[in-house]
């Protein structure tokens, strides 16, 4: 396969992962509001993508692949709203670990790199057409 | 004249392999033709090969339009299919012109 053809199947694999990242991050926001049930139940976990390489047998590049979706870990948010059902004993409810502006800054960076991806896929695009038209 | 019209034709034959991706012959080798395969032959080959790329750049466009595959698959089978066809469509082109020229030349 043509190094060209080649560099446009890893940008797509890139553009790929970064939609699957972007999934998630909408699933983060959608569900920052998403509280307990119960006063002993646990809240929407945010989770986070993690990425890593691939090699490609067939033509020898590295791919990239979304390695896993883990839990973020870290503790979740306390909100007081005694009138909540999952309320406890304090009137305080747990609410998810997601941080919308995080979340928004993680969203910016997928849309950048999507970009950047689609910018590779023009320029070998057109390198390929414009080697066509020598043809002519 | 010194230049030979086997040569014109082995130079396409060359350049046919090289559109089917068939690389296997290298250097000067990629310049004959290979016993038992005539101009004709090589061109239906790059002829078949074009053909099966533009079929699977149908194939998941249609599969895009039924929602079953992923868009960036279609933009990548669909561009592949009209890179091939540009480049079908422009050595054609200058396989006829070698065409004419031969028919033109004054005997």
């Amino acid at each position: 396969m043509d190094d060209l053809q080649k560099s446009t199947n890893v940008a797509l694999s890139g553009m790929k992962a970064q939609t699957e990242r972007l999934r998630v991050i909408s699933e983060n926001l959608a569900n920052a509001d998403s509280l307990a049930q119960t006063p002993d139940g646990s809240p929407y976990q945010r989770k986070v993508v993690t990425f890593k390489n691939e090699l490609d047998r067939a033509t020898g590049v590295n791919k990239v692949v979304v390695g896993s979706v883990k839990p973020d870990r870290s503790e979740f948010q306390r909100r007081y709203d005694p009138k909540h059902p999952a309320a406890d004993s304090d009137g305080y409810v747990l609410a998810p670990n997601v941080n919308p502006m995080i979340e928004m800054m993680d969203m910016r960076e997928a849309q950048r790199s999507y970009e950047a991806n689609l910018n590779v896929i023009t320029v070998t695009r057109s390198l390929l057409s414009q080697t066509v038209q020598l043809l002519r | 004249m010194t230049t030979s019209i086997t040569s014109a034709i082995n130079a396409y034959s060359a350049l046919a392999k090289a559109v089917t991706g068939d690389n296997d012959a290298s250097g000067d080798a990629s310049a004959q033709v290979a016993p038992g395969s005539d101009f004709a032959s090589v061109l239906k080959d790059a002829g078949k090969s074009a053909v099966s790329t533009l079929k699977q750049g149908e194939i998941a466009s249609a599969a895009g339009i039924a929602g079953k595959a992923d868009i960036r698959e279609v933009v990548a089978a669909v561009t592949n299919a009209e890179l091939t066809l540009e480049t079908v469509v422009n050595v054609r082109d200058k396989v006829i012109n070698a065409y004419n020229e031969i028919m033109r030349m004054p005997i």
